[in-house]
């Protein structure tokens, strides 16, 4: 069974929000609400110092917590492994955000906010709740780009190598640090990455087993 | 993305274009669906970029189309009072009264003294041709005088000319293909914002997944620093040092350097005489290299010269005489590693082991087949650009840190710095778009087609200053920093400047923000009777001085042809083909917005001068015969692109093949890649015109009563201190620089919501950062409000950062702080580090003119009720 | 928190308890007191304690909770899940409390002593019992929150709801109703102590469960929350309670008002240790730091 998967190159990334803006622009997010997002630190005393930056999104663990911890079931996990929401089934208990342990769902709460306060909603904005609606009380999270994948998958397009049939944050990166594909498959570029260059996963002492790897 | 569509889709359409959020143009696909501009992502067919990707600005370039603070009509200002918080008092007008008042003002000016007109045009905003549309304005109308704000003054004019002299280029990179040993200093190729950002960040990572190792010298620990496979803390301004202490292990020490390459592609072997000039031939004055083979002085492009000497003391002409290679290696001595440690806080052992490490990896004598071609492998590159060379001694900088590569023979050969395209030997198609360089006098190196006020070689005779900005008095001065310093009329009364700048067309830029202090700078501007800007918001530069301003196209909203930066600029460098390509409208310009060519084109027309601006196509494109423009024929910039094209790339390839292929792409020949292994022409290590262009300066300068530090006017690349480095009061104990986050250009990026968004997400962005060690001594923490006070008594204010990887005796800052009521997003976020730089004329780099952006500094913690 | 900050450093849970999240705090409170006052009240056998639990379990609890929902119409959809999710299970523990102590309620009122009382009276103890453990549960399940993720919740806010109840029914037997206010009293003087005891046991374990659980510990003892701790949960919530009540053992008669001053204090105690457990309540950083 196809179960989707993302590798994230932290040797190539460079810190540049590309995916973190992509994403955005591919959902018609609004203000304050990223699915995926760069995590800045850095660790060694002067002049020895590592700096990070970890971009990091829905895990769509393979276990996931917030799928259980949903009491509606708004929150369910296709099984090509993607978890994502129907907005229509979602009660806005939040009992899911605070599940994740890796903190990537949003909590969607005025709806009447734009990106330019006291100014309206600009064309691309209303255009794009026309294309996107969300619904406010309701919580929101990256999908894996899903209406991509299957729209791709339905012209014969393959995701991670098809750009139209891949998620944006992977399309957008300049340093091609982000890779995306099938981690069943054990020929996959993904899992290839993950093999031979020791992948890891985020905590992963939560049980979670995401889907998402990191490489270094 | 088609998750509840209620509207049905009529339009769904990818246009191939460029993106215009920073000088790279990098070539990216913008999807339009119904008629609105929904998603920007880079193009995968070209290599103008990362081939897919773009960068976070990029990718925010669609909140540049819709924002509700976009310039729509013409605004004129009512408020005559003029300043850094004026108030314009804005009212709306006519394009055609618009056009009216400027066409009236500039006919006045124009019978009056055109040079009283200065021209002004972005640097970080492209492509929609910023630098062309100045240097047609200044042709036709007649004026020498024009300038760029900090992307040109600050951080260009000594890089660019050195990259002119050494590489016959606009700037060097490195060739990440092949190299395998990268030595940055402060700069970020790959990880910041910068030219041809996203190109470089594909190679670099491919490079360093390779194993290439890169070596980073900065204050600060982020980006190049923090991706560095060892990143080495410096004080700011003290790189050239360190790069000579490292030129003095490797020739003196470990007595490592390509003999090959110095014979031949370099005036090494040229002898030098006491007097510090060539021994020439007495007949023909050509200098004279000393031939090892017949134990003879020749003329160095004698065709039966056997061997040259790179070292000896020989006797010609009566005098006793050196090899410039001898000179330079000689000179170098002084520069010991622990002396250099000394003065950049750089460990004597780190200089060692680096210069080594350096040496052994450029594996002199080795070779690479590229295309058939056997070429010279040379995989060491040593760079820098604005944060190493953006101080008072920025020519010997750089020229420290290029000759590191030029004497282990690493210049324009595989893997080693390269300049962006220097030679095309043309379209294949057509022939045309050559460009190019070749020998020139004295067997140096000369480029056919620079960029800058004039080609760095040879040096243009020096002469009494008639335009405003003195590059007559100082050839290598490309942009002057005239307009923003501080004894700007003195400098003018010394040189009896018969005119001061009464009018003043504005493209773009933010110099407000984007110079030194604003309020000196503004008392440039409030001389200025008139002023016209065009631009997509009010900014700091429209609110407090421009009297008309003029809402400008986005480059989403604008068809440009050509980069007006010419084609050298910023196109991919290395093995990767050319990539020629227009920008085209994803929508059309909405409200009133023209494009500034469009009304540039309009208001020549209304000055008569049709007939010149005609001429001017025929000659830029070089249109013969029936093809030419006729003088009264009305095109329009759309038409004059249609001819270009197609004369460049052929007949079928005009501008309706280019909006539905966005790019002519051809691969690069070896020949064009690696000029320097098929051009016979030198570079200099030994900056002998120095010697006469001081003598012919400082004749006319001692006259004016001008004095800049002649010191630096020296053939052999030196160590100079900057004022910075000299501060004896010890308060001032902090440098006190500013660098390039990736999420912004200049200033220009800052009214984007999801850039601030971001920006507010990042720890550094909008803070002023300092090492862990200093805010303990001085007991700051995280989040306190400081206050930094310049040497000149310029204060500013921001939240501060603690920050493990930062030079313990610096402080560092990202220039932002709007405050311009048109830009409501950008306001107040950050702080404007410029206004703590004060600059006068005579403390510049005395060769090119480059301003000093660090400062000393000292902190103090605001109390916050 | 600053947003750069933001699971770089240990960053707190900010939907149940910040901004509109204090309905969460508020709905937990109700819940112990409600909750724990019908059970108590089946112990006393008070009819008024059982009715009015009853309806702050409906109005109090059931409405805050109502009231926090993004979209609260929907709310009879947190009944669909309850093979996994415990919050969905808290749900149907409520519904079935409502209904079944509604039933309990008329048969005590009309029809007492029968066994149809005795009955609804065990199923609706049952339920109710289920309803204030299950917040226990609720926290307890989310393993992302070390300071949740611990045995002694459940337990915890059982023992408080008792405290809570038999704080409540002594003010009921105090104004009259039909309670035996000595044993309400020897009561809470058990579960006070009880309950003292529970609260250090789970602190103390909660430094043991990783830097995550350590670090909540230890926000909650010297950080912001500080007050929270040793004023409401130790001085209010224990000491001063533990005091009235030692002094009652030794005097003969205790003054009312003294009385009422203990509940209070207790209860001022179980509100401010829900909100300290909401309130510091970390995530790891995901971040090597």
């Amino acid at each position: 069974m196809t179960r989707w998967g993302m590798v994230i190159d932290l040797r190539r990334c460079i810190g540049c929000y590309s995916c973190t803006i992509g994403c955005k622009q591919e959902h018609f997010l609004p203000p304050g609400v990223f699915w995926t997002r760069l995590l800045i630190s850095e660790i060694g005393i002067y002049p020895r110092v590592v700096s990070h930056v970890y971009p990091v999104l829905c895990n769509h663990c393979s276990e996931a917590i917030c799928v259980k911890a949903c009491p509606s079931g708004a929150t369910v996990q296709r099984e090509d492994g993607i978890v994502n929401i129907d907005y229509d089934k979602c009660v806005g208990c939040r009992y899911c955000v605070l599940a994740c342990p890796y903190q990537q769902r949003t909590y969607y709460s005025d709806a009447s906010k734009g990106y330019f306060p006291g100014q309206g909603l600009t064309e691309l904005e209303v255009f794009g709740r026309e294309l996107s609606s969300f619904q406010s009380g309701t919580v929101v999270k990256c999908n894996f780009c899903e209406e991509k994948i299957d729209e791709g998958i339905g012209k014969g397009l393959k995701p991670g190598v098809d750009r139209e049939a891949t998620p944006a944050c992977v399309n957008n990166c300049p340093t091609k640090a982000r890779h995306f594909g099938k981690l069943d498959d054990p020929d996959s570029e993904v899992s290839i990455l993950i093999r031979q260059r020791k992948g890891f996963q985020l905590h992963p002492e939560f049980g979670t087993n995401p889907s998402v790897y990191y490489i270094d | 993305m088609e998750k509840k569509q209620k509207r049905e889709v009529y339009d769904d359409t990818w246009i191939p274009t460029q993106c215009g959020r920073c000088l790279s143009s990098c070539a990216i696909r913008v999807r339009r669906i119904n008629g609105v501009a929904v998603k920007i992502e880079g193009n995968p067919d070209s290599w103008q970029g990362s081939q897919g990707g773009v960068c976070g600005k990029g990718a925010a370039g669609l909140q540049v189309l819709y924002d509700p603070n976009r310039l729509n009509v013409p605004l004129r200002r009512t408020n005559p009072e003029k300043g850094i918080h004026a108030d314009p008092k804005w009212k709306e007008i006519s394009w055609e009264e618009a056009l009216g008042e400027i066409t009236e003002r500039l006919k006045k000016v124009l019978d009056d003294d055109p040079r009283k007109i200065l021209l002004q045009n972005t640097t970080t905003r492209s492509p929609t041709g910023s630098l062309g549309w100045r240097r047609l304005l200044a042709r036709l109308l007649g004026t020498p005088n024009g300038t760029v704000g900090g992307g040109g003054i600050a951080c260009g004019n000594g890089i660019h000319y050195v990259g002119g002299l050494m590489h016959g280029s606009f700037n060097v990179l490195v060739d990440f293909r092949y190299c395998n040993y990268a030595i940055y200093w402060g700069v970020h190729n790959g990880h910041g914002t910068g030219v041809t950002a996203m190109i470089s960040a594909r190679l670099v990572a491919d490079a360093m997944e390779r194993g290439m190792k890169l070596v980073v010298f900065d204050p600060l620990c982020r980006y190049s620093s923090s991706k560095a496979t060892e990143w080495i803390p410096i004080i700011p301004g003290t790189d050239g040092i360190v790069a000579l202490a490292m030129g003095n292990v490797i020739v003196n020490e470990l007595k490592i350097w390509d003999a090959e390459y110095l014979k031949t592609k370099t005036n090494g072997p040229y002898l030098v005489g006491p007097d510090g000039h060539y021994v020439r031939d007495q007949e023909n004055k050509k200098p004279l290299v000393w031939d090892a083979g017949f134990s003879k002085a020749r003329v160095y492009d004698d065709p039966s010269i056997i061997d040259y000497a790179l070292e000896g003391t020989y006797q010609v002409n009566g005098v006793e005489c050196h090899p410039s290679f001898w000179q330079f290696k000689e000179n170098l001595r002084k520069y010991t590693p622990e002396i250099a440690s000394k003065v950049s806080g750089v460990p004597e052992e780190t200089i060692r082991r680096i210069a080594t490490e350096f040496a052994k990896a450029a594996q002199i004598g080795s070779t690479v087949t590229i295309d058939g071609h056997q070429l010279p492998l040379r995989p060491v590159a040593s760079v820098t650009a604005r944060g190493g060379m953006a101080h008072e001694n920025a020519v010997h900088t750089v020229m420290a840190t290029y000759l590191l590569s030029h004497i282990l023979g690493a210049a324009d050969v595989p893997g080693g710095i390269v300049g962006l395209p220097a030679v095309c030997l043309g379209y294949p198609g057509t022939g045309e778009l050559k460009f190019g360089v070749e020998k020139g006098p004295e067997g140096m190196l000369t480029v056919k087609q620079f960029y800058a006020y004039a080609p760095p070689w040879p040096v243009k005779d020096p002469k009494l200053p008639t335009g405003a900005g003195l590059q007559d008095l100082f050839p290598l001065c490309h942009t002057s920093p005239i307009y923003t310093v501080e004894d700007q009329e003195e400098i003018w009364e010394k040189i009896g400047l018969p005119y001061r700048i009464e009018l003043m067309l504005n493209y773009g830029c933010n110099s407000v923000m984007g110079l030194t202090n604003p309020e000196t700078y503004a008392n440039f501007l409030k001389k200025i009777p008139f002023i016209v800007s065009w631009d997509l918001y009010a900014n700091e530069f429209a609110e407090g001085f421009a009297d008309i301003l003029l809402p400008d196209t986005s480059y989403l909203e604008t068809f440009n042809w050509m980069d007006g930066q010419s084609f050298s600029f910023n196109y991919p460098y290395g093995m990767d083909p050319w990539c020629y390509h227009t920008t085209q409208p994803v929508v059309k310009p909405s409200h009133d917005r023209r494009y500034i060519m469009d009304v540039s084109f309009e208001l020549l027309d209304r000055l008569g001068k049709r007939k010149d601006l005609n001429e001017y196509w025929n000659e830029f494109i070089g249109l013969n015969g029936e093809d030419r423009f006729k003088p009264d024929e009305k095109i329009t910039w759309e038409q004059i692109g249609d001819k270009a094209l197609k004369r460049y790339f052929g007949p079928d390839h005009g501008v309706e093949w280019f909006k539905e292929h966005g790019a002519m792409i051809w691969p690069k020949k070896v020949e064009e890649v690696y000029w320097r292994c098929f051009t016979d022409a030198r570079v200099p290590i030994y900056l002998e015109f120095m010697i006469d262009l001081k003598t012919k300066i400082k004749t006319i300068a001692d006259g004016a009563g001008i004095q800049v530090n002649w010191d630096q006017y020296t053939p052999l690349v030196e160590w100079f201190p900057c004022t910075m480095h000299q501060v004896k009061d010890p308060q001032y104990d902090l440098y006190c620089f500013s660098y390039r986050d990736i999420l912004h250009s200049g200033s220009s990026t800052m009214e984007q919501p999801w850039l601030d968004e971001v920006s507010e997400m990042n720890p550094y962005t909008y803070a002023i950062s300092i090492s862990t060690e200093a805010a303990k001594q001085k007991g700051l923490k995280d989040g306190d409000l400081i206050e930094l006070e310049s040497i000149y008594g310029h204060k500013i204010r921001g939240r501060l950062k603690l920050k493990e990887g930062q030079h313990p005796q610096t402080i560092g800052l990202i220039s932002a702080g709007h405050w311009a009521k048109g830009q409501p997003i950008a306001a107040n976020r950050g702080v404007l580090f410029t206004a703590l730089l004060e600059q006068k004329f005579e403390n510049c780099d005395p060769l090119t003119f480059n301003l000093e952006t660090c400062v000393k500094v000292r902190v103090s913690k605001v109390e916050e009720r | 928190m600053k947003a750069h900050e933001w699971m770089v450093k240990y960053t707190r849970q900010t939907e149940w308890i910040d901004r509109r999240g204090i309905l969460i705090w508020l709905a937990e409170v109700s819940n112990g007191l409600g909750g724990g006052l019908y059970l108590v009240s089946l112990y006393f056998n008070s009819l008024w304690g059982m009715f009015i639990s009853w309806l702050a379990v409906i109005l109090l609890k059931g409405g805050f909770h109502f009231a926090y929902l993004g979209k609260p119409m929907r709310f009879w959809r947190m009944a669909l899940k309850p093979g996994t999710s415990w919050l969905a299970r808290g749900f149907i523990f409520l519904t079935l409390f409502i209904g079944f102590g509604a039933f309990q309620l008329a048969f005590s009122y009309w029809m007492p002593g029968t066994a149809f009382e005795a009955i609804f009276k065990t199923i609706a103890g049952l339920s109710v019992f289920l309803v204030v453990i299950n917040t226990g549960f609720v926290m307890n399940y989310i393993n992302a929150i070390p300071f949740w993720n611990s045995a002694m919740l459940p337990l915890l806010f059982l023992s408080c709801g008792i405290l809570d109840g038999l704080a409540l029914i002594l003010t009921i037997g105090l104004f009259g109703g039909n309670v035996d206010i000595v044993a309400a009293e020897r009561g809470s003087r058990l579960f006070l102590v009880i309950n003292a005891f529970l609260i250090t046991i789970y602190l103390w374990s909660a430094t043991y469960m990783g830097p995550t659980g350590e670090r909540s510990v230890r926000e909650l003892i010297k950080g912001q929350n500080a007050r929270v701790l040793w004023l409401g949960v130790i001085f209010f919530g224990i000491f001063i309670p533990i005091v009235i009540s030692i002094s009652s053992h030794f005097l003969s008669e205790v003054s009312a008002s003294l009385l009422i001053t203990g509940v209070v204090c207790e209860m001022v105690g179980a509100f401010s240790l829900k909100y300290s457990i909401l309130k510091c309540a970390l995530y790891s950083p995901l971040v090597p730091i």
